[in-house]
């Protein structure tokens, strides 16, 4: 009882307690913008996402997962990509693999490793990228995700302006492409030997852009 | 850029050909057989045509920072701290004024003091100032010597810093992030241009900050070159590296770059993070191995004659007749390997005890594997004009290794016993808390002389790099050099200790147009402490700084100024103003004194 009336004492002081008259707040548009988009006026290192995610995003794209493509390897024996690992996770499980091997500390990383944007980075993933658009399993993963089906057709549809705005979501989820990237991705086609090439292009593309690591 | 060096490089070659068969008939001492081995491999790495890609002009157009850490604070009235740089300024030796039992020796002679010497605080005129006497001795080069005073002739001595705190760790970070925010080597690194903005060797990564998040590049190991670049080798059969698909990619990656960069205002960062990743990877890398094994053993020439070669001894320093060593006192006490034993050292001649080099040369750890990245990150394998890194962080380790040590005997402690050291092999620590006044003198001395020889080296490589725009790439490059503290001498002359309030901070650069030094000092140090009463260099009051002593942040703002870049400690005003008409920078206060 105590507590209620407590309360019911405590509610008008805390509404009344907006200053009144020429001091009070108002939050129009352009304030609620500031307010918005403030966070990039903060003198901050960008973060660039870690390994897992990294990681992740090629599993999604390319059916990676459980594959012996060196993609699990490359990320995740690489310091450059950052990320979190736990030194437990490396104990011997008695056979001849390790219990957790993707949680390994390699090369002495241990604790959580913000990783920042750097050539090296960009180095491993073209050569990742490159390495899962040119084969034949990687590449018809992505692309049934492109066109939305499960199984490929015999012989692929060329780049509709739909299918290339597919192509950039695979990498950049709920984001809708504007006009000119659409365009940009298109022109790749140009000079292109075959349909198959001019999506590979296009993946790379999209693959190696760097925004899609940057938060 | 490139073409004018190798020019200048041939003429270079037959120069040093000329000299070695002229020998002293020039004037030049003879080079050894080994000098003209490493000359010769230099001067054809210099001079062949490679099969490299060609290089980038762009990648010398930023200013360029290499900051030498001199890990475990040596004593630096010996080089950059001169104590009387007017000559007639107020100075003590010690609590009596006495040198016999002072830390502040700069020369030997005959007379009534330890080991039948007498010590001095000597210098020599350089420029307008007096600096400490081994300036007026030579530095060795790979092709003979020359007068160390001719290093001076761009440096910048900032003295009386005081760091407020006594730290190795700490106070050596601090010369690079003096408020704990963005270090002078990630703001460097923010404006670089070249593909590795920021590099590093022994470490630094722990004190590195970007204010834009560009990244630090460790190197280690016996390959550092290698290490930095083999994520970009091996990459000839990527599309996206081919002249013709790449070309296409990367013009859709500039129109999304756009967007991205409205989205967040460093996402363009890294677009200009995966070019750098393409350029690299479209250059062919060979020998690097080779390379770096030839330009450290070039540097660690210079290294071991600075300690061993008697050509470049200083009379008074290295040499003085008659002078040797004594059991039990301390002018002549030092540490001696690893466990920091104490010795005294007990020979008959003080010229003999770096000895005879022979085939395991003495050497400042990680000294010659640092000024072979520095030369190799700031201008490339030759052939090609490319300037791998801007921001180069060299940390040197604390010792002096391989020293010869010829009669020195060791006082027995409750767990070593005591031993003599005849003309063996030993390393002594640079934080010379228990080194004596004389031994100071000698050891520092080489080791001075050895790194004045590696940055005169390093300097005139860069002398000869003409740059677009005019001048050359030195005159768009600070060396710094500092150290976690200098040290406060004792009374005694039987050690010196942390001398975090009164360091000092030299730099090296073509926009500094003559030998210049800031700072004041207060010339009796008697508010340090009752046992550093003397004019080791703690800090004094600048009319400039409102009546602050200089602190670790004008040094900072300092190197900011010179860089072009913005000062990590704003509130803490640079010792230096820069002309942008000239690019020279000129002191912005008064001149230095002892007070």
């Amino acid at each position: 009882m105590k507590k209620i009336i407590f309360s019911l004492v405590l509610i008008p002081l805390l509404t009344n307690c907006t200053p009144q008259g020429s001091g009070e707040l108002h939050f129009d548009d352009s304030a609620a913008r500031s307010i918005a988009t403030a966070y990039l006026d903060y003198d901050v290192s960008p973060y660039s996402v870690d390994r897992s995610y990294v990681e992740s995003v090629f599993d999604q794209v390319f059916g990676t997962s459980g594959n012996t493509d060196g993609v699990e390897n490359s990320i995740y024996q690489n310091t450059v990509f950052g990320g979190a690992c736990d030194r437990y996770a490396a104990s011997d499980n008695g056979g001849a693999s390790y219990e957790f091997p993707r949680q390994q500390c390699y090369t002495g990383i241990d604790a959580v490793l913000p990783a920042n944007s750097n050539p090296m980075r960009y180095s491993f993933t073209t050569r990742i990228c490159e390495n899962l658009v040119n084969g034949t399993n990687t590449f018809n993963s992505a692309m049934k995700k492109v066109l939305n089906v499960s199984s490929l057709p015999g012989t692929l549809p060329a780049p509709t302006d739909a299918t290339i705005a597919r192509a950039y979501q695979l990498f950049f989820q709920a984001e809708v492409p504007p006009a000119d990237v659409i365009s940009a991705l298109s022109a790749l086609t140009q000079n292109s030997s075959s349909t198959k090439e001019s999506w590979q292009r296009i993946l790379t593309t999209v693959c190696v852009s760097p925004e899609w690591q940057v938060f | 850029m490139c073409k004018r060096c190798e020019e200048k490089n041939e003429l270079d070659r037959r120069d040093f050909l000329k000299k070695s068969l002229t020998g002293i008939g020039s004037g030049i001492m003879l080079a050894s057989p080994l000098e003209i081995f490493l000359g010769n491999v230099l001067m054809g790495m210099f001079s062949r045509a490679t099969a490299l890609a060609a290089g980038d002009e762009s990648s010398f157009l930023d200013q360029k920072l290499v900051n030498i850490s001199m890990a475990n604070g040596p004593s630096r009235w010996f080089w950059d701290l001169p104590l009387r740089p007017n000559g007639n300024d107020l100075f003590q030796y010690n609590t009596n004024n006495d040198p016999k039992t002072s830390m502040l020796i700069t020369k030997l002679s005959s007379g009534s003091g330890p080991g039948g010497a007498i010590g001095s605080y000597a210098t020599t005129k350089v420029g307008n100032y007096y600096l400490p006497y081994l300036w007026s001795g030579k530095i060795a080069t790979p092709t003979g010597s020359t007068n160390m005073a001719n290093l001076a002739s761009n440096m910048l001595m900032m003295r009386g810093i005081n760091l407020m705190l006594d730290s190795h760790e700490l106070d050596r970070y601090k010369q690079l992030v003096p408020a704990g925010s963005d270090s002078l080597t990630g703001l460097v690194a923010d404006a670089a241009t070249t593909p590795l903005p920021a590099t590093g060797i022994n470490g630094g990564g722990g004190y590195y900050h970007s204010k834009k998040g560009v990244s630090y590049q460790n190197m280690s190991g016996n390959n550092p070159f290698t290490t930095a670049l083999s994520p970009f080798m091996n990459s000839s059969g990527l599309k996206t590296t081919s002249s013709d698909v790449g070309s296409m990619i990367d013009r859709a990656l500039d129109v999304m770059k756009k967007h991205a960069g409205e989205k967040h205002k460093y996402l363009p960062n890294s677009f200009q993070d995966r070019l750098n990743a393409k350029k690299l990877m479209s250059t062919q890398f060979s020998n690097l191995q080779q390379t770096f094994s030839t330009l450290k053993a070039k540097y660690e020439n210079l290294i071991a004659r600075s300690f061993g070669d008697s050509s470049l001894f200083l009379n008074g320093v290295d040499a003085a007749a008659g002078i040797g060593g004594e059991l039990n006192n301390s002018a002549f006490k030092m540490y001696l390997d690893t466990s920091s034993r104490i010795a005294y050292y007990t020979g008959s001649d003080i010229s003999s005890i770096t000895g005879t080099q022979g085939t395991t040369s003495t050497s400042i750890s990680n000294l010659s594997a640092g000024m072979a990245v520095a030369e190799f990150m700031l201008m490339g394998p030759s052939g090609a004009p490319q300037s791998f890194s801007s921001s180069i962080n060299i940390a040197l380790g604390g010792t002096i290794t391989n020293l010869i040590i010829d009669h020195a005997v060791s006082i027995a402690t409750s767990t070593i016993a005591e031993k003599d050291y005849n003309n063996v092999r030993q390393t002594t620590n640079v934080d010379a808390h228990e080194t004596g006044a004389y031994m100071q003198m000698i050891l520092f001395s080489r080791y001075f002389r050895a790194l004045s020889s590696c940055l005169y080296e390093l300097i005139g490589r860069m002398k000869a790099c003409n740059v677009q725009g005019g001048g050359t790439l030195f005159d768009r490059t600070a060396i710094a050099v500092n150290s976690e503290f200098t040290r406060s001498a004792r009374n005694g002359g039987d050690g010196a200790d942390h001398g975090w309030a009164g360091t000092c901070y030299s730099v090296f650069s073509g926009m500094i147009p003559q030998t210049m030094i800031v700072g004041h000092i207060n010339h009796t140090g008697k508010d340090f402490g009752s046992n550093y009463q003397s004019t080791w260099g703690y800090g004094a009051p600048m009319s400039e700084f409102l009546g602050q002593t200089g602190l670790i942040g004008n040094a900072a703002s300092t190197v900011a100024t010179l860089m072009n870049v913005p000062t990590p400690t704003p509130n803490n005003p640079s010792y230096v103003t820069k002309d942008p008409s000239t690019g020279k920078v000129h002191s912005a206060v008064a001149e230095p004194k002892n007070v």
